[in-house]
């Protein structure tokens, strides 16, 4: 869907963005992360041809960017507003028109989004008499308004309470389902664990972590496995180290240690197990490690 | 260019529902039918009235004379001069405030024609309040009285109602011009005060506008969709557009209003305009707005928050009235070097040549000059400020300083 080549952007003597590649195939959630001031926006906001790049290719659909490819990609960034004395409906459809779509076609579409997220009562209200709430949903759903093919979406969920932000990832998968392209950037590593195939870190403006997230967090995690039940035997063969909180046992093997091995020990002993599963380094953890190794 | 016409649409639409905009427009045509009322209402009696307004009170002059020339029960002046014997007396009445002023006509007044005219409050005030349209009356009808004809007598107070004829190149007289100076001043003249208004409105609105898409962090969803250039063309479009439509109706209402002086008090002959000087004044108009809305629209992107574009508007907004302030020298010297100089400079020069136009031809070299200089002015402004533009839009919190703008420019 989109490939990023080799992008550098220099703000005075500061590589804001140097020597980005990644690309994002169709279909696909990508989690674009990094600390604050890695580049993220400045990258996205040269993908979205709002800053020009000094060196580096964007192409979509195969394509480089142009003006006109701006009309494919829907955008939410972390700085966004709406016209306060707009109504709601007329808001959603001007940004919508502004993106190619026909007014009637954006209002119709607008309506149905408004209707789906639970503010149709809203639609003919002005945006400043909305909640902060209702705001942050409708300014998803200007990112959403005229139907585009990839979704870049920076912070979605800030602000939102677990409800609404619940609402917002139904809505994010079915567009997944409808074949669209998402690039989420954000700092809630759970909701990137939850929803994104593969990722993106970057830290000073350079790519410090790239690729499937399964792989990415099998190669950060500790040789070891998790037991949930009521106690463990008294020896067991291949750990190393066990490390425990209530009941819940983390086991850190050996080098020749195998999960398969403690379970059946665990099995043998009588013990009754609730969960078993072998460990995986939780995303937040790779980002610390990581962002503190290439600081 | 669809991304344009949407942006200029919704500027248009937007900025014609709001209130000042509405009230603004209705305004002054409603003046104009005030004063157009009342005058019809008052009849020829109106200047009368508002110099009625002027005079500080129906209190009667003092004098004292000294030459022996006055007739104290000359008829037709009862009850308007009072006569002291001497000057304490009349300085005492006018200190108790029983006269406004007292002049004194010295021995050799027939000599000299000196009149001293004593007042209080100050010079200005003693000049006021000595009436100087009736004392010249009043020392007139009493030098004259019972010496000459009566007529002589009322031509010598009133020597001259000066009825101007204008012949046409046939050396035929033309009555349609009689008027035509009207047309020829009044026009550009209104042509600048209106355009003076439509940047104070419509630009100011763009400004306005600009600043509250920053403020509002509603920029970056728009340049998501559109280009800088097309979102500042199109600003200056419908607001262009909103500013022109508010010019013309202003026009069409002056001229009803214009006609309707005309047929209310039997003006001779038609009020004839100068196709040259109305086809300048447009020019000059168009050019002139869109160079003042590129710079406020750079204005806006440039401030943190609205008060902060207004600032660094207000620097725009003084030269547009830079040539207001030259008024007098436009008066005494219309081709002086300094107004030249005004004429000559994209900021100030549309509303300087409207002025000037009216006061008679303004060589063609010199409009051609302004024109050029003005042209290339915009260009300049709509180059650097579309990349002046994009730098300030997407600067939150912080003015774009010199650095950034030096970037800018290297980079775009």
């Amino acid at each position: 869907m989109i490939e990023v080549e080799n992008l550098i952007k220099h703000y005075a003597n500061v590589k804001a963005v140097d020597g980005v590649s990644f690309s994002v195939g169709e279909g696909e959630i990508f989690g674009l992360l990094g600390p604050n001031g890695a580049g993220k926006t400045t990258t996205i906001r040269t993908i979205m041809d709002i800053i020009k790049p000094d060196s580096g290719i964007v192409r979509l659909m195969g394509q480089p960017m142009t003006e006109a490819s701006k009309a494919q990609i829907g955008y939410l960034p972390e700085e966004r507003g709406l016209y306060k004395t707009f109504r709601l409906l007329e808001c959603l459809t001007y940004l919508g028109a502004l993106k190619g779509m026909p007014r009637k076609e954006a209002s119709r579409r607008a309506s149905a989004l408004l209707a789906e997220t639970g503010l149709a009562e809203y639609a003919r209200r002005k945006v400043q008499e909305l909640s902060k709430g209702m705001t942050q949903k409708a300014q998803f759903l200007a990112a959403l308004v005229h139907d585009p093919a990839l979704l870049i979406l920076d912070e979605p969920f800030q602000g939102l309470d677990p409800i609404n932000t619940e609402m917002l990832k139904k809505i994010l998968l079915q567009e997944q389902g409808r074949g669209k392209t998402i690039i989420l950037s954000t700092h809630d590593m759970n909701q990137v664990e939850e929803m994104c195939n593969r990722i993106l870190l970057i830290n000073h403006g350079r790519v410090v972590l790239y690729g499937q997230l399964d792989e990415i967090k099998a190669e950060y995690a500790e040789h070891a496995v998790v037991l949930e039940c009521d106690g463990l035997p008294d020896t067991l063969e291949g750990a190393q180290q066990i490390k425990q909180q209530n009941h819940t046992y983390e086991i850190v093997l050996s080098p020749q240690g195998a999960p398969q091995s403690i379970l059946r020990q665990v099995v043998d002993a009588g013990i009754t197990i609730r969960r078993f599963e072998v460990a995986s380094a939780p995303l937040e953890e790779i980002f610390i490690k990581v962002v503190e190794a290439t600081q | 260019m669809r991304g344009m016409l949407l942006v200029a649409w919704q500027e248009l639409i937007v900025n014609l529902r709001r209130p000042t905009f509405i009230i603004m427009t209705l305004l002054i045509p409603a003046l104009g039918l005030i004063v157009l009322v009342a005058s019809s209402l008052f009849g020829g009696e109106l200047g009368t009235f508002f110099e009625k307004q002027f005079v500080p009170s129906q209190k009667m002059q003092g004098y004292v004379d000294q030459s022996g020339l006055i007739k104290p029960d000359l008829p037709g002046y009862e009850g308007k001069f009072v006569a002291y014997a001497d000057e304490s007396q009349a300085r005492a009445a006018l200190l108790a405030k029983e006269i406004n002023s007292y002049f004194v006509l010295p021995p050799d007044y027939l000599q000299s024609g000196i009149v001293l005219v004593y007042g209080t409050g100050g010079g200005f005030s003693s000049f006021v309040a000595a009436d100087t349209e009736l004392l010249p009356q009043f020392l007139v009808d009493q030098l004259l009285a019972g010496r000459v004809d009566t007529a002589i007598q009322d031509r010598a107070r009133t020597p001259a109602n000066i009825v101007p004829v204008t012949l046409d190149e046939k050396g035929e007289v033309d009555t349609e011009s009689a008027f035509n100076w009207l047309g020829d001043f009044v026009v550009p003249y209104l042509f600048s005060i209106l355009f003076i208004m439509t940047i104070f409105t419509t630009s100011g609105f763009l400004l306005q506008g600009v600043s509250t898409e920053k403020e509002g962090r509603i920029i970056e969803i728009l340049l998501s969709s559109i280009s800088p250039t097309q979102l500042l063309t199109g600003k200056i479009l419908g607001l262009g557009v909103l500013g022109l439509g508010q010019m013309l109706f202003w026009l069409g209402s002056a001229a009803a209003l214009l006609s309707a002086t005309v047929a209310i008090f039997t003006m001779v002959g038609v009020i004839k305009l100068s196709a040259d000087t109305i086809v300048l004044a447009m020019i000059y108009f168009v050019l002139g707005y869109l160079l003042f809305a590129t710079l406020m629209a750079v204005a806006g992107s440039m401030g943190t928050n609205m008060r902060e574009s207004q600032q660094i508007a207000g620097i725009f907004t003084f030269a547009a009235a830079v040539p207001f302030f030259a008024l007098n020298l436009v008066f005494s010297n219309p081709n002086s070097p300094i107004l030249m100089a005004i004429s000559y400079f994209p900021l100030t020069a549309p509303v300087m040549m409207l002025i000037r136009l009216g006061f008679g031809p303004v060589p063609a070299g010199q409009v051609v000059i302004s024109l050029v200089l003005l042209v290339a002015g915009l260009a300049f402004s709509l180059w650097a400020g579309v990349k002046v533009f994009r730098v300030g839009l997407l600067m939150y919190g912080k003015r774009p300083g010199l650095k950034d703008l030096a970037r800018a420019f290297k980079q775009a």
